[in-house]
Parts: C-alpha cells; structure tokens; sequence
C-alpha cells in the first residue's frame, strides 16, 4: 500500500515540476528488481494506467512501456548473474530508462531533446532512491 | 492444477495483452479528463508549492525584473496615450464606414498545474474547465505570446496541447515580409516552418504570427522568431526553425482566450 501511495506522491511531483527525472520508470524498474518480474509487471500496470490519466498519448501506450519495463527488470535479473551493488542498480536503471525511451521512440516515430539527461539522471539517482523506497515499502511481497 | 513458475511466461504474456487491451477500452479521453477532475487539487496543491520554492529561489532575478518592468511601464503608458488618439480616431472613422464591432475575446485566466509525466508530449493541464465556460478549441496564450490550444475539456480542468507538440501543426506568416509557411512542433527544439518560398525574403530574427487560416488560430497572434533557415530535402521550399516567444519549459500561467 506504501508503495502505491509513493507512486501517486512521486507521479504527482513529477508531472508538476517536470524534473528531469524519471521516478515512475524507477518505480517499474525497482518492482521488477526488487520483487521480481510479475511484480514489476503488476507495478508497471499501475504505472502505466497512472500515466495514462496524466498524458495524452495514445491509450495503452504508457501502461505498455512501464509494465514492459517492469517485466523486463524483472526477467533479466532472473536469467543473469546478479549481484546485489550501486554498480548493478545504475546499470539496470540505465538501461531500463534507455529501453523505455527506445521503445517510446519504436512506437511513435518522436524523440525529445532531453531524453539522455533523463536517463542520465535516473541512472545516477536510482540507488538512492531504490534504497529509500525499499526501506519504506518493506511490507510489499 | 495451474503451477505458476512454470507457466509464469504464457501468465505474463496473457496479464500484458489484456492490460493493454483493456486500456486502450477505458481510458478514453472522457474518461482521463474526468479522473484528472478528481486529481486537480492535489495537482493544484504540488505545483502552487514548486513555483513559491521557485520563486523564493528566484528572488533576487525577480526583484531585477521587477525595477525593469516598472521603467517599461512608465514608456508604455506614454505609448498608451497615443494608441487611445489612434483608437478614438478609429472608431470616429469606423462610425462613418458604418464599420460592425466585432466580438470582444474575454481572457480567464489560468494555472498550469500538470505535465506529462515522462515529458513524452508537450501537453499541460491548467485548472479552468466548463465551469468557466472554456471549450474545445480555445487558444491559450501566455504574457509574450501563443502557447496552445484547448483540446480536451473536463468540469474544472483541461488539456491544451502546447504549440511545440509533435501533434500541433498550424500556418503562420511572418510580421515583416508576409510569407507563409506551415508551421509544427518540434518538442524541445521550437518549432519548423515548413514550405516558404524559395525566393523568400525571411531573415534570421523575423517575427512570426498566426495567419488565422483553417480556423486554428486567429490571426496577428505572436509566435516567435526565426532562428535559422534552410532549405529542405527536396530543395523546392524553405525550412525556418521557430524559437517560440513563450517559455515553454517555464509556462505557469496562461490565459484562455474566450
């Protein structure tokens, strides 16, 4: 429940401030991690429909991306040597982040300018972030 | 009996189409707007509270802004004084062309208080709906300038599209020499406008307005200005890159022109 309410908050910031951050990716990328690759989708379905009501897009495509990401976290760490570590946490939300967007891109033909500081920004944010959403939202799985 | 690990990739992939295809059925544009009804003050909330933490910050830029607009009001109101001779002069003028006064537009003004998300597309949410007669369609602008369009309506909130979206595509002329050229969004990059004259006399620093054809925008509305020209791929037209007079990135309040 914690961790839906954080969700909410963060997506809520997040569409008002227009950081450049993005803590809804980090979100879908920490359930697949962290709780494995069906909780990354089911977070990613959350997600994905929270973004829906905020954005314009077409519906079903950001419900697509986040779960998509959430899944893909979650399946990769499964079938590859993971080591708990910073190192290990910025290189999934670098990728994630960079799957994200080069999806987005796959599916609608436009990109934004600002799409690398994105990545880099999550990226360099998301163990610190990982670590405080984890000690919050303990009860979860 | 149904063992989850083992079935776990036909679970996912079947949870993933019915997601998406279940999405794509209820959030309709309808239903988004509605919901974001119910969000609008917590939004309303968040973003009231990031522009004071703004503003504090930008305290001292503000307080130089403010001794500069109070020197440019003083020349305004100097040039006020002679545009009201012009504008009784015109309407003694217009009295014997027996000339009917168009309808006056009303301006409500609003607050931006969401984006995108994931900053996807340049859309922002400003908390006027039908409640305060806003529609479809209505242009929004900013203190320098065009910024959008109305595109979805709920009770007490709406979606423009920004001028800069990917979906936003207009005509426009420029201010000096009268050429016209469509004009589309660009996200963060401005604007382009496409298909000028090859022989065009359009300099870098030109003005640009809305032309007030196909009914998008009214006409003589300030965009913003060249930046750069090129001609394109086909080398049968001109290319203009547009920087928009409005602050895209920095829009917190806007007006609904009604």
């Amino acid at each position: 429940m914690t961790l839906f309410i954080w969700i909410i908050i963060l997506g809520f910031l997040q569409s008002a401030t227009q950081l450049s951050i993005n803590f809804l990716g980090l979100f879908a990328i920490f359930a697949g991690l962290k709780k494995g690759p069906l909780w990354g989708l089911f977070i990613g379905i959350f997600i994905g429909s929270f973004a829906e009501i905020l954005s314009s897009q077409a519906p079903g495509l950001n419900l697509m991306l986040y779960s998509g990401v959430g899944l893909a976290a979650g399946i990769i760490k499964q079938k590859i040597y993971y080591r708990e570590g910073v190192a290990m946490e910025f290189l999934f939300s670098f990728f994630g982040m960079l799957f994200f967007y080069l999806a987005y891109f796959a599916f609608t033909k436009t990109t934004q300018a600002g799409v690398l500081f994105t990545i880099i920004f999550s990226s360099i944010i998301s163990p610190l972030f990982f670590k405080l959403i984890d000690t919050n939202t303990a009860s979860i799985a | 009996m149904i063992k989850p690990e083992k079935n776990l990739p036909i679970i996912v992939v079947l949870i993933f189409i019915a997601a998406i295809v279940l999405s794509s059925q209820i959030f309709s544009s309808e239903f988004r707007i509605k919901t974001l009804d119910i969000f609008r003050i917590p939004l309303k909330i968040i973003s009231g509270s990031v522009y004071a933490l703004r503003d504090v910050a930008e305290f001292r830029e503000k307080q130089m802004e403010n001794k500069l607009l109070r020197e440019n009001i003083a020349n305004l109101e100097k040039e006020l004084l002679n545009l009201k001779e012009a504008a009784l002069e015109n309407e003694r003028l217009r009295k014997l062309l027996d000339f009917r006064e168009s309808g006056r537009s009303k301006f409500v003004p609003a607050l931006v208080i969401a984006r995108d998300p994931a900053g996807l597309n340049d859309t922002v949410i400003i908390d006027r709906g039908k409640k305060d007669k806003i529609e479809k369609g209505m242009i929004v602008i900013s203190g320098s300038g065009l910024a959008g369009r109305v595109i979805e309506t709920g009770w007490r909130i709406s979606r423009v599209l920004l001028i800069t979206d990917y979906d936003s595509t207009f005509s426009g002329i420029t201010e000096r020499t009268r050429d016209e050229g469509a004009l589309s969004g660009n996200m963060r990059a401005g604007l382009t406008m496409k298909y000028l004259d090859l022989g065009c006399d359009v300099k870098k620093g030109d003005k640009i307005i809305t032309s007030g054809l196909y009914g998008v925008f009214e006409k003589g509305i300030l965009i913003g200005e060249v930046v750069s020209l090129d001609s394109d791929s086909t080398g049968l037209y001109m290319n203009a890159v547009i920087k928009p007079n409005v602050d895209i990135r920095k829009l917190e309040e806007v007006l609904v022109v009604r």
